[in-house]
């Protein structure tokens, strides 16, 4: 009897423990969203990029936050903004995501994270209590609580960054810069309109017409590079210039690669950059430099920020440029990113760069040393005798501008009080005006500089 | 001879096949697995000192495995007090420094966790039954981040019932309870998240302390997927008193 009792206890507690083992369920992606398919949400296709960065029209979306998570998002937007020390100066911190639900075309997305984004343009607007403020959203950002999104997508996209077009009057120099920047062949992200309205619960409010700007890590490295398995920096701070007295790699966050700290790449560039041989063999220094530095495309790239006075970048500001590894060559390649003070000849005291570029002194050795090199020189001329005269010729520009007028007007002239950078629909129409004839002048000015 | 030959064959092939079925069906869909159970192990050693009647001091450590009681969870020290308001009323509180694994995710390894918590409880007799009822508010943050990081002050109540049975004769008396928990946290969904159901008994060893003994079963709420933790927790306890004069 008592070893039945014996062999019936050992027996219940195998049995027990067995019930009690760890376990694991499959949760499939959409299980249980009506609206999930794999076309619009799964992270099985290809972006579709006809669909999210269609140019022809301006697309919309819906937001649905609850009231508990903008208060938030408010809350935090209201910390991080305390810690600006001084004005300009903006905390390293990004805002924090919220879930929020996503409608476009009369679809669902579920459980979205979404974040205020930028540092002007976010910091700016709130002391004039302008609500239309850069935003970002990351479609799986919270599976981990909602298992059922597991790799959600937007279109194949991941991830969607929306430009408020601060201070742009035009509401379209993010989107021109761009354009024109990819039709030259400079690696920069697409861009589309957007009106996106949010719901707080208060009901649908029209936020304004955004710029969508393609995030550099999530899809543009394959659309531009065609691999995305390369490192890709997004340099912040001092650092950033590439000077020999603030150089720190510490400001040259990975955005790709993430699980290695190795950015071994970044300091060969700066080696090579700071080399003496600079001085004592020019020819050693730029083939040196070149076996790691897309020299060629960064003169590119600076032909055209020059030309169209993109002056919120590289020279002037130590941000808004990504730098991506590719594989194909191994060489660092230069990609422009926030494009909205475009068109502008700066602001303060931060004057945009002069084509001759005389007045760039050493801490900015990128334009500097490579400008004090003959040869470069006249690469650089040469590509902006080219831009002028082919993508930035006057009617090109005219078309440009006129094209997105007619894309983009409505939505433009409809944004309300409280959340928009527009005076007035008239100060819109004079803004495009404006701008093209901006865009002749510089034509002009670039026939004036080149030899 | 030959039949069962070939059968045992046809048997085997259609075990391979539906194999690879279960494969191709696990590989083609797009998802994510999610723990809905596992078995954890708690162990502690305490040492208590009751310098009168009314107030106890306690120290104590423990160390969770989780992960079917394979990989560490975290382990804590714990300084408690105690102090009996009334011959029913008990107030207590403690400080406790964690050490948590975090083994998800790209940056993992061992965090930092200060929480403290504050409690009262009211225990009474009824028949062979001793019930208590506690009340607590728990307050857990990770030393080293604040809120601009993203990390938030965690909030708890929790509201513990149970009761002793005394078996006369019999040193094993069982212990039942229930407890719920009510989280407060920014950026995350609040309300009843966790209820969790033990059993448990105590032995005593004359001159030498006490050895507890329980099976735990931990429910989360409110969550599309949750997860069931069933305890097997293991506590010491050896209790100082002050030398009678």
């Amino acid at each position: 009897m008592k070893n039945v009792s014996l062999k019936l206890s050992i027996g219940l507690l195998t049995l027990g423990l067995m019930s009690s083992c760890q376990k694991d369920e499959f949760v499939a992606s959409g299980n249980g969203l009506a609206d999930w398919t794999t076309a619009t949400h799964s992270n099985n296709v290809s972006p579709n990029y006809d669909v999210v960065f269609n140019t022809s029209t301006v697309n919309r979306i819906d937001v649905v936050i609850s009231e508990d998570d903008w208060q938030v998002m408010e809350d935090n937007l209201d910390d991080l903004s305390s810690q600006s020390s001084t004005p300009g100066s903006f905390p390293d911190e990004s805002p924090v995501y919220v879930p929020c639900d996503f409608y476009f075309n009369d679809r669902q997305w579920y459980n979205v994270g979404i974040r205020y984004k930028g540092n002007s343009s976010l910091y700016g607007p709130l002391s004039s209590n302008i609500g239309k403020l850069p935003l970002r959203f990351e479609f799986d950002q919270f599976e981990d609580d909602y298992p059922e999104i597991n790799n959600q997508r937007f279109y194949g996209f991941k991830e969607l960054s929306m430009s408020s077009n601060y201070k742009d009057e035009t509401l379209m120099r993010e989107s021109a810069a761009t354009d024109l920047f990819r039709s030259f062949g400079v690696p920069a992200a697409k861009t589309a309109f957007y009106e996106v309205y949010v719901d707080y619960g208060d009901g649908p409010i029209y936020f304004g017409l955004y710029t969508m700007v393609e995030v550099i890590f999530d899809s543009f490295l394959n659309d531009w590079f065609g691999s995305e398995s390369g490192n890709c920096y997004k340099p912040d701070g001092d650092g950033a210039k590439f000077g020999s007295t603030d150089f720190n790699i510490d400001d040259f966050e990975k955005k790709t690669n993430k699980e290695s700290t190795d950015r071994s790449d970044i300091q060969a560039m700066y080696n090579a950059l700071q080399a003496s041989t600079r001085t004592t063999d020019v020819d050693q220094w730029k083939s040196d430099l070149e076996a790691i530095f897309d020299v060629d495309g960064f003169l590119k790239y600076l032909a055209v920020n020059n030309t169209i006075r993109n002056w919120d970048t590289y020279g002037l500001m130590t941000h808004n440029y990504y730098l991506y590894n590719d594989p194909a060559d191994g060489l660092l390649k230069w990609i422009v990113w926030d494009n909205n003070e475009a068109f502008t000849n700066g602001v303060g005291n931060r004057n945009a760069l002069s084509f001759g570029m005389n007045e760039v002194d050493d801490e900015w050795p990128l334009i500097s040393y490579l400008i004090d090199i003959p040869e470069y020189q006249t690469v650089y001329d040469n590509y902006i005798d080219s831009f002028i005269n082919s993508t930035f010729s006057n009617t090109n520009t005219d078309n440009l501008f006129s094209t997105k007028d007619l894309v983009i007007a409505n939505s433009a002239t409809s944004e309300i009080s409280g959340y928009t950078f527009l005076n007035s629909s008239a100060a819109y129409s004079s803004a495009i005006s404006e701008i093209k004839t901006f865009c002749a002048n510089r034509v002009t000015a670039a026939e004036q500089y080149l030899p | 001879m030959q039949t069962s030959f070939v059968q045992k064959r046809t048997f085997k092939h259609l075990i391979c096949a539906i194999l690879l079925c279960c494969a191709i069906s696990v590989v083609a869909q797009d998802g994510t697995y999610v723990e809905v159970r596992d078995l954890e192990t708690w162990s502690t050693i305490k040492l208590e000192y009751k310098p009168n009647k009314k107030w106890t001091l306690g120290l104590e450590e423990q160390l969770r495995l989780k992960d079917n009681s394979s990989t560490v969870n975290e382990y804590f020290t714990q300084f408690e007090v105690g102090y009996k308001v009334l011959d029913n009323l008990e107030l207590g509180g403690a400080l406790r420094y964690i050490r948590e694994n975090d083994d998800q995710g790209n940056i993992q390894g061992y965090e930092n966790h200060f929480r403290f918590h504050l409690d009262a409880t009211y225990k009474y007799k009824f028949g062979g039954f001793r019930f208590n009822h506690r009340v607590r508010y728990q307050n857990k943050n990770e030393l080293g981040l604040d809120e601009i990081d993203g990390d938030y002050v965690k909030h708890t109540l929790r509201f513990k019932t149970g009761f002793r049975y005394k078996i006369k004769n019999w040193k094993f008396d069982p212990k039942v309870s229930a407890e719920v928990f009510h989280r407060s946290e920014e950026l995350e969904d609040n309300g009843f998240n966790k209820i969790r159901f033990t059993l448990g008994t105590d032995y005593k060893i004359k001159g030498a302390g006490k050895i507890g003994l329980f099976y735990r079963m931990e429910n989360q709420l409110n969550v599309s997927y949750p997860k069931t933790t069933n305890i097997i927790g293991f506590k010491y306890t050896y209790t100082l008193k002050p030398k009678k004069k």
